[in-house]
């Protein structure tokens, strides 16, 4: 769910697809104020969602039309869907989709994520895996794939909607309504689900610069499913907590741990990694 | 005078002399011609001595004849004066007759005296007395006779020196006699020698010796000369014979050619010329050699003019026209210089004919009119080209082959002959039982099929191309029986009798299930074991480049020796490849063979395809290239080069390993799979035998037969014992829950004393105990059902606990890359080189991962290595452009890892869609049933198609043309869910897919509102194709037919004698079936049938059994 990274290539990609008017000044100041406005958005979302959402409405009805524009109207479905206006947010990436270009695909899979938080997952499903096929190298590709791999191993799984759910409070910033359904995975779910339910929430806090429930989540993950599929993400997760908190022993430590449990995993030369970084940080001093 | 007194002294004394005169004439004559003829003599001899002239040899014989005359006249000289004067004869007389006394002088002196001078009287006295004395005197006292015949004796002695000198010089007498004959003519003097030749003249056949004998008389040469000329005007030439004194001899002229004249000479003389005139022998100018030939033989009639031996057929009639240089007198045909047959003339041709019947030879003899025969006649062959035995080869199966289910054998068989093939025999018999002869008749019409070649039977049928049919189900065929078959040709020879030729002798093996698997088994055992010995050559191969490679490096040079050595490694590596490839066309024959046997599954056997193709796959043209592009560097003189394609060789050959180690654990985990599928069908079998010998007990029957069924069972139960025991042994380490799970069915086995229990049956059997042996067997039924069914749920459950795990594991390295490709994601923005490696590295481990999955499952999509090799690769040269600091170079190929991490992920998902539909037995079960049900329907439209072919044309038919273009069109629609629902069965979704094809184009015509022949045909061959599919599909888990005939062979020590029906229960159903068959139906009515009593035998089996 990177929507500002999104939103940045976007602008990227096309503000360099774009000539650049050689008209007037004034045009250009204009311009550069509607890309400013769309950037402040999107620094803004994840805090004030309201106030994004004001910020790209002036955007999106502006006349003028540019490279920012697109960007701007992902941005502000996205503010309508983190607002609670899935319908709003759920018409404006239709039209985005229609409209084609290179916004369509994201529009596209901002969709299958409606479909998929409203519980939807048949529908989602499909959406993504049409979508997985049309361009593996885009930029969302990946989270395409995330998604549809989750829709289709716990399809069965009742589970599925509680973390579709949860996932949905929290990015509309409703942790503690959430939290209902986190707990109801966590002691009711499958247990890839309960699982996974719990890293999600670990790596939700962390970002969130809850440090301390983050790590707590992630030792009750580590704690209850030892051999869970998602068991070094967790120890990684943790070590990258006890790093921040400078415990570097401890963060090297659970390195250990994680490279030891499990040398084979895919993420095993990253711990590895990790352990020769913070030996030689432990050695230096 | 009186003179009559003196008459009869007269007249006797006249008598006297007259008697008197007469021998002296005689006299002279006889001395005469004696000295005449001593003359003469002489005279000749002298002649033929001294050959006179005229006048000597006229004086001569003057002279001789003088001297004749001489002696004549000097005897008559002597005598004729005496007898002409009377006085002188009467004193003749008087002297020699002393009593006349001068009497008879007297009385004639006195009667011519005057009477005065003498008496009368005195005078008639003493004529009187002189009278009677002459009367009374002996005449041969008067006339001495002994002259006469001295002369006579000396005339006898003169004759007989005439012939003694006759004798002696006959010759030479004869001629001087002649010439003194004509003393006057002039002869020329003979020659001293005188040559005779024999036979002179003389006629001699070209070629032939003529021989002269050659007398020579007179003086004897020492040589003789023999001239020679060819003609009468040609010089002489002159050759030298040696006669050496010799009387005769022999001269030779040899091997004459041409006439010629001759003479021989020899001193003075010569003989005549004679003439050798040469004459041609006869001889055959001409042969003719008409032909007719038997009638078997179907051959026409051939006339050869050129050479005149004999080819033929035995009972072939020649006729001979021998065309001769000359009129002949008699030609003989010889046969073997023995049996002569004489030939009819005509003038200078001859005719002969015979039949032959064995080689040998003739010649021809012809005597011309002059009695002249042809010499050194030619001897001419005569052989017999005797009637070739036919030839028969059966090439379908033509090899030893197993029973098909049907139990109906396709028997394809070529056969030929020199002139016709009039009989096909099958010969067969069962194990060591009598022979059985079937004849094949072959007759288009009937169920053998002829090729066009042989159609009529009137017509030779020199090739005859067979297909047959061969039911064997009414053999009552058991299981591991054997059928050792071959045909019999007999061709059409009416002369010697029939030959006949002999195929090649094949067995059909009536396969138990235990046969088929185990040797299923053995051939991928063998295969396993040979790649694997690939695999471990090809591991000390790449061991020996990488040295061979850090060598170079180091010392950047190779020895020579290391440079053989490295091209004998490279030589064995291609031999390694193509080792693999030939491995992989094995493959595809076991596949096959399990195919037509049944023994494999249709997953199993789309495993093995997939395997067989990977194998195929394993040795890629990359490698073949790399291993060139090897080969040549290695007389590349730079060690940076060889060592650069070690490399890249190396990393190919890694490769080439990886898939080959893929390939044998697939192929391991396939034979697993196979191994358990034997078992669970082995148990499942032997429930169905157990019921099936109850239901016959049940039946009152506990023949013998039933017995050596148990018999047969009970070795099978031990055997299924042994390899549920022999499989749990070898899973023990790859799949230990299975493992002990077999181990408990094989105790399950042990502790149930089946084995035991069915030797009790037979017992019981034996002992007539029907009732014990039926509860026995039931309950052995009971328990062998239940072990089936345990070993059913095991498998499947072994079955969904591989996909379970395959999926999971498969699902674990979709979210691996999935993370993968999002911290790809970040590290577009802050990327250090260490992290891209250890991305990198993550991403081998999840390599890794798949590689372990596709070891074990064929669900990987094939490209799905590549794409992850892609992804390594660019993350590779990512790291490198991070380690170079170029992260905008690095930030392009971390993209693109990033999106051949998405597409792996997309394949992964492909791989485990694939993993999910894989063989589901009991969908691909309903999907053929739904085959079936379909190709009913589709039979039952053909019907209708047919009828409506046969209405006029209207808007009727083309209505029932709509209607049965709506009913293809369902069918179509049904079809085509069949086929998605056998998505992943390869083998199966084919065949469908071709009625596909075939139904698209019969409904592309219904649409169109044809309905043609064409259509017709195409709407049976979907029909047959519907069967067929659904009959392999089918057969594949053999089909009840060949699961009713269980009994195999089994050493039996009971009842000596077999009863009269040989224990065997006649098979009602099967009778049915069969006179069903028999009727007129079309095939696929047959079909139907068949079906109908299939399933009358599943009720049968289901409603009897316990």
């Amino acid at each position: 769910m990177k929507i500002p990274v999104l939103i940045c290539v976007l602008g990227l990609t096309s503000a360099s697809s774009v000539e650049p008017s050689s008209t007037a000044a004034a045009t250009a100041d204009l311009h550069g104020e509607l890309s400013r406005a769309v950037e402040q958005a999107r620094l803004l979302l994840e805090h004030d969602a309201q106030a994004a959402c004001t910020s790209l409405q002036a955007v999106v009805e502006a006349p003028q039309r540019g490279p920012w524009t697109e960007p701007a109207r992902l941005l502000f479905a996205e503010c309508n869907l983190r607002l609670g206006d899935l319908d709003r947010a759920d018409s404006l990436w239709t039209a985005l989709e229609k409209r084609g270009g290179p916004a369509a695909y994201s529009a596209r899979y901002h969709r299958a994520e409606l479909l998929y938080f409203s519980g939807d997952f048949a529908a989602a499903t499909a959406v993504l895996a049409e979508l997985a096929a049309t361009d593996p190298s885009h930029v969302l590709a990946n989270d395409v794939l995330a998604l549809l791999a989750v829709c289709e191993e716990y399809a069965a799984s009742a589970g599925l909607a509680d973390i579709s759910r949860a996932q949905l409070l929290e990015r509309q910033g409703q942790s503690e309504a959430a939290d209902a359904h986190w707990a109801a995975l966590e002691e009711g779910a499958d247990p890839g689900l309960a699982e996974w339910s719990l890293l999600l929430r670990a790596e939700l806090h962390a970002q969130q610069e809850h440090l301390d429930e983050a790590m707590a989540l992630y030792q009750r993950q580590i704690a209850h499913f030892p051999q869970g599929e998602h068991i070094v993400a967790a120890h990684l997760g943790l070590a990258a907590l006890y790093e921040r908190q400078g415990a570097i022993e401890q963060a090297l430590k659970t390195y250990e741990t994680a490279l030891l449990q499990h040398p084979h995993d895919a993420r095993a030369p990253e711990a590895r990694l990790h352990i020769e970084r913070l030996r030689h940080l432990r050695e230096s001093g | 005078m009186d003179h009559s007194s003196l008459s009869p002294l007269l007249t006797h004394l006249a008598a006297l002399r007259r008697r008197a005169l007469g021998l002296t004439i005689c006299s002279a004559l006889a001395l005469a011609l004696a000295a005449g003829l001593m003359s003469v003599l002489l005279w000749v001899l002298l002649e033929a001595l001294f050959f006179f002239s005229p006048p000597w040899r006229t004086g001569l014989g003057v002279l001789a004849l003088l001297a004749t005359g001489g002696v004549l006249a000097f005897a008559l000289k002597r005598h004729l004066p005496v007898l002409l004067s009377q006085h002188r004869f009467a004193l003749f007389v008087e002297r020699r007759c002393p009593p006349l006394q001068q009497r008879l002088i007297s009385a004639l002196e006195l009667s011519d005296t005057a009477p005065s001078f003498h008496s009368p009287a005195l005078l008639a006295a003493v004529r009187e007395r002189a009278t009677a004395l002459l009367r009374t005197a002996n005449p041969a006292q008067i006339l001495d006779r002994r002259p006469l015949y001295a002369y006579l004796r000396l005339l006898g002695g003169a004759a007989a020196v005439v012939l003694l000198c006759g004798a002696l010089f006959g010759n030479d007498l004869v001629q001087a006699a002649q010439r003194c004959a004509h003393p006057l003519t002039a002869y020329e003097r003979p020659p001293r020698t005188l040559i005779t030749v024999q036979p002179g003249n003389l006629e001699i056949i070209k070629g032939d010796d003529a021989t002269l004998q050659v007398h020579f008389a007179g003086d004897k040469p020492r040589r003789a000369r023999i001239e020679r000329r060819p003609s009468a005007e040609a010089p002489y030439q002159t050759e030298e014979l040696v006669v050496d004194r010799a009387d005769s001899v022999a001269y030779t002229f040899p091997q004459v050619q041409r006439s010629f004249r001759y003479a021989i000479a020899v001193g003075d003389d010569r003989s005549p010329e004679y003439e050798v005139r040469v004459i041609d022998p006869p001889a055959v100018k001409r042969l003719r050699l008409h032909y007719q030939y038997p009638a078997y033989s179907q051959l026409p009639d051939r006339i050869e003019e050129e050479g005149g031996d004999i080819q033929g057929l035995p009972g072939t009639r020649v006729a001979l026209e021998i065309a001769a240089n000359k009129p002949l007198s008699k030609a003989t045909l010889v046969l073997d210089d023995t049996l002569s047959i004489a030939a009819q003339l005509d003038g200078a041709t001859a005719r002969v004919a015979f039949q032959i019947d064995r080689p040998g030879a003739y010649h021809i003899t012809l005597v011309d009119r002059k009695g002249a025969t042809n010499r050194d006649p030619i001897r001419y062959a005569i052989q017999v080209r005797e009637d070739q035995k036919p030839e028969v080869a059966i090439v379908d199966p033509g090899r030893d082959s197993d029973l098909p289910e049907s139990l109906k054998v396709l028997l394809k068989a070529e056969a030929s002959d020199d002139f016709s093939v009039e009989e096909i025999a099958l010969v067969y018999r069962v194990n060591n039982g009598s022979e059985q002869r079937r004849a094949l008749p072959i007759n288009p019409s009937t169920e053998l099929r002829t090729s066009a070649s042989s159609v009529e039977s009137s017509k030779p049928q020199r090739e005859v191309l067979i297909s047959y049919i061969w039911d064997l189900s009414a053999a009552n065929l058991l299981p591991e029986d054997r059928i050792y078959y071959h045909l019999e040709a007999l061709d059409n020879n009416q002369v010697s009798g029939p030959q006949k030729g002999q195929s090649r002798q094949y067995v059909l093996r009536f396969p138990s299930l235990y046969e088929l698997y185990s040797e299923a088994d053995q051939a991928q055992e063998e295969q396993l074991s040979s790649l694997d010995e690939l695999a471990a050559e090809g591991q000390a191969h790449q061991e020996y480049i990488e040295r061979v490679r850090r060598e170079l490096l180091k010392s950047e040079e190779l020895s020579w020796e290391q440079k053989k050595e490295l091209e004998s490694t490279l030589a064995a590596e291609a031999e390694r490849a193509r080792a693999v490839e030939e491995l992989a066309a094995e493959l595809e024959k076991t596949i096959d063979s399990m195919q037509d046997e049944g023994t494999g599954s249709e997953e199993l056997l789309d495993k093995l395809d997939h395997i067989r193709e990977l194998m195929g796959d394993i040795a890629t043209p990359e490698m073949q290239q790399a291993l060139a592009d090897l080969q040549k560097a290695a007389s590349n003189p730079d060690p940076r080069v060889l060592a650069e394609a070690l490399k890249r060789f190396n990393e190919d050959q890694q490769a080439f390993q990886q898939r080959l180690d893929r390939t044998i654990a697939l192929l391991e985990q396939v034979r697993t799979e196979q191994q358990l599928r034997a078992i669970v069908e082995q148990a499942a079998e032997l429930a169905r035998r157990q019921s099936q010998i109850n239901r016959e007990l049940a039946d009152g029957q506990s023949g013998l037969r039933q017995q050596l069924q148990e018999g047969s069972l009970q070795r099978d139960t031990e055997r299924l014992a042994e390899q549920l025991q022999e499989l749990s042994d070898s899973t023990a380490e790859q799949n230990p829950a299975l493992s002990e799970q077999l181990a408990h069915r094989a105790e399950d086995v042990e502790n149930k004393a089946l084995s035991e229990r069915m030797r009790q049956m037979v017992r019981q059997m034996r002992a007539k105990s029907p009732g014990e042996a039926q509860q026995t067997g039931q309950a052995l039924a009971a328990d062998l059902d239940a072990l089936a069914e345990d070993l059913q749920q095991m498998q499947d459950e072994y079955r969904a606990a591989e996909k379970d795990q395959l999926s999971r594991e498969l699902r674990r390295a979709m979210r691996a890359l999935v993370q993968l490709s999002q911290r790809q994601e970040s590290l577009f923005a802050d990327a250090r080189a260490q992290d891209q490696f250890a991305l990198m590295q993550g991403t081998s481990q999840v390599v890794e991962r798949i590689a372990a999955v596709g070891r074990r499952t064929l669900a990987l999509t094939p490209n799905l290595s590549a794409t992850i090799g892609y992804a390594l690769r660019e993350m590779h040269d990512a790291a490198q452009r991070l380690g170079q600091r170029d992260v905008q170079g690095a930030r392009h190929f971390q993209r693109k890892a990033m999106r051949y991490l998405n597409e792996t992920v997309l394949l992964l998902r492909e791989s485990l869609d694939n993993l999910a539909k894989a063989q589901t037995p009991s969908a691909f079960a309903e999907a053929m049933q739904q085959l079936l049900s379909l190709s009913e329907q589709q039979s039952q439209l053909n019907q209708a198609s047919e009828q409506a072919m046969g209405q006029m044309p209207g808007p009727g038919l083309q209505q029932q043309i709509a209607r049965l273009s709506a009913q293809q069109q369902g069918l179509m629609q049904a079809l085509d869910e069949i086929a998605r629902s056998l998505r992943g069965h390869r083998g199966a979704q084919q065949r469908v897919q071709a009625i596909q094809d075939e139904m698209r184009d019969v409904l592309a015509d219904l649409q169109r509102g044809r309905l043609t022949q064409r259509t017709r045909q195409n709407q049976k061959r979907i029909y047959q194709r519907m069967l067929d599919a659904s009959r392999s599909i089918h057969s594949r888990g053999f089909d009840e037919k060949r699961r009713s005939i269980t009994a195999t062979d089994q050493p039996y020590a009971g009842p000596t004698t077999l009863p009269a029906d040989r224990g065997q229960t006649p098979d009602l159903w099967r009778e049915a079936l069969r006179q069903a068959l028999a009727g007129p139906y079309p095939e696929e009515y047959r079909a139907l049938l068949r079906r109908y009593y299939d399933q009358i035998y599943q009720d049968l089996q289901a409603r009897e059994a316990p």
